[in-house]
């Protein structure tokens, strides 16, 4: 009875978090870029629920809109990375030799760098925006999916199952997409899912440090960095769009973990 | 033990050609002329234009990307990093001055998680199921999501606005005056703290209930040991080793949240610097630090890598 009740409220919370992402207008209760000068720092109150800005603009609905920016952004650079990286690593995988090493050396170059500074040299390089902050994280990820898919595509190549399908005759990118790609797919996507957890956090770090996402543009990363100024007279300020964040954050790596509980063979086999 | 302290080291080698390569490439296409930022305004004049290809020609950028490389390279080799673009000052200058103050934030956040991590993951993993295990499992899952800066200001507000204990802001030399150093030092240490504490003692709660099912600890449990002895003589031990390669690899995640955690407290380190050199479009800076701190990533994954053969021979035969 209980887990029912728990996957009911963490699917409503999904749906919730989805209507958010695809129409804040829906939930927001203000247009999040309009102003109200009569208002501006003001406290939570009925009007606004989560207070307001220097600028008089609801928090709770700049928060919202927020929320599509970031999300869109993690999902965006994590789906770009599996894209790219995972078949480098079925090929590195499948292959090895010479290929496998070329490969992961690339990877291991690129895993070399700590995620922030490798987005803090792209958008030296390409400037400040949404598609520089989305480049930078994919480009963090792809060594991280490559080699998952390669550590994969190494056990399974191994099966039998594989070598009565080259048997038979299947190609190459038969048995790599066919046979190979399913079956290494449940680890691949559990990272996804906490990848998409620490690209938020990415994100919004970048644009809290006026690296990322721009003003006017509402994200909770720049939200933050406004917020900061006036710590001393508004702190709810602060607080609401890193609650914001920690609860996305939070949801992400819970739900990455119950995912690896189902679809993860080794902890599958470690828990029966 | 020589033979796979030479292949690692060796490996590592194109690891870090292929690093300084991506960053040196990332560089290049970075908007803006190298010689019209030197400049200034007067590139702008046409009766300027040639004393600026004599320029772009005396600093190397006619020549080929490739050569162009392998000039940068060997001046990084010698220690030449050039000047900064904005200030005129050397680079490695520029490094050195703010170095000391993100290592000891770095290092000071490392020791206070251990401290914590450690007797914490011990306990838990003694007393599974209890309330002491259920309230760190919270926090080790709580403690990976917050973002770090949102708790860092969250800190502000309740030590220095509110309870106004402990300075919103700033660094202090430790040689300077310690007493302040360390009063500085407490918030931001404590705000990158908090994600090693939830890693390490998750991990380590992990790896002693698995030691504590070994066959060894049993033995020993049969001779009379109470269980905090085995745990802490015999199993912590073990445990610890593989710690040592977690530790590695959370390091390249505490490098990249020292950046942002320096620019809420104002800490004056290299991350603090990046992201001045950034907006200030400082691109040899920028180059620079990026560079030093991915090469000294990788060179603190090769050093764990061979301590933990140093702590498990077992890797060093396998190898």
């Amino acid at each position: 009875m209980l887990r029912r009740w728990s996957f009911i409220l963490k699917l409503g919370v999904g749906l919730l978090l989805l209507l958010i992402v695809v129409f804040p207008g829906l939930v927001a209760p203000h247009d999040p870029n309009e102003m109200h000068i009569e208002a501006i720092l003001e406290g939570p109150s009925w009007r606004f629920p989560l207070g307001t800005d220097e600028f008089g603009r609801d928090l709770l609905s700049r928060c919202l809109y927020g929320a599509r920016i970031s999300l869109a952004i993690s999902g965006v650079a994590v789906l770009v990375a599996m894209i790219i990286g995972i078949p480098l690593g079925l090929v590195s995988g499948y292959f090895g030799g010479p290929v496998d090493s070329i490969i992961m050396r690339l990877q291991d170059a690129l895993l070399s760098f700590p995620m922030v500074l490798l987005a803090i040299l792209l958008v030296a390089t390409l400037g400040s925006s949404m598609q520089t902050v989305t480049v930078a994280i994919a480009v963090a990820y792809i060594p991280r999916f490559a080699r998952l898919a390669r550590a994969g595509t190494l056990v399974i190549k191994e099966q039998e199952y594989i070598e009565a399908a080259r048997a038979i005759g299947a190609g190459h990118l038969r048995t790599l997409f066919r046979g190979i790609l399913p079956n290494a797919m449940g680890p691949l996507i559990v990272q996804a899912t906490l990848a998409v957890a620490v690209s938020i956090l990415i994100e919004t770090g970048l644009s809290y440090l006026g690296l990322g996402v721009q003003p006017p543009t509402p994200s909770w990363g720049n939200l933050l960095r406004s917020a900061q100024t006036y710590i001393r007279i508004a702190p709810w300020y602060v607080l609401s769009p890193g609650a914001f964040v920690f609860a996305t954050v939070l949801g992400f790596n819970l739900l990455g973990d119950r995912l690896r509980e189902r679809l993860d063979p080794r902890v599958r086999r470690a828990l029966d | 033990m020589a033979r796979f302290l030479v292949r690692r080291l060796v490996h590592g080698v194109p690891t870090v050609l292929l690093v300084s390569f991506l960053v040196f490439g990332a560089m290049h296409l970075a908007p803006g002329d190298p010689a019209a930022l030197l400049m200034g305004q007067a590139a702008a004049r046409p009766e300027n234009a040639a004393a600026l290809e004599r320029l772009r020609a005396e600093m190397g950028l006619d020549k080929p990307f490739l050569v162009q490389y392998v000039t940068w390279l060997s001046g990084v080799l010698r220690l030449d990093f050039g000047t900064s673009n904005r200030s005129g000052l050397p680079v490695l200058d520029l490094i050195l001055g703010r170095l000391p103050a993100t290592l000891e934030l770095v290092a000071a956040a490392f020791i206070l998680s251990l401290l914590l991590a450690v007797p914490a993951g011990v306990i838990a993993a003694l007393r599974r199921g209890s309330m002491f295990d259920r309230l760190l499992m919270i926090f080790a899952v709580g403690g990976v999501a917050v973002p770090g800066f949102w708790l860092g200001m969250t800190l502000i507000l309740l030590f220095a606005v509110q309870l106004q204990w402990l300075p919103s802001s700033g660094y202090v030399p430790f040689f300077e005056d310690p007493v302040r150093n360390l009063r500085h030092l407490i918030l931001p240490a404590v705000t990158l703290a908090v994600y090693l504490l939830a890693v390490f003692s998750r991990f380590l709660r992990a790896e002693m209930i698995e030691t504590l099912r070994q066959d060894y600890i049993r033995t020993a449990l049969a001779k009379g040991l109470s269980m905090p002895v085995v745990a802490i003589r015999h199993g912590l031990r073990n445990t610890l080793t593989s710690l040592w390669t977690i530790m590695g690899m959370e390091l390249g995640s505490l490098l990249g949240g020292v950046v942002i955690v320096e620019q809420v407290f104002g800490w004056s380190g290299i991350g603090w610097l990046a992201v001045q050199a950034v907006n200030n479009q400082d691109y040899p800076l920028v180059q620079a630090i990026v560079l030093m701190i991915a090469v000294g990533f990788t060179v603190i994954n090769i050093v764990v890598d061979i301590g933990y053969a140093l702590l498990n021979p077992r890797v060093r035969v396998d190898s």
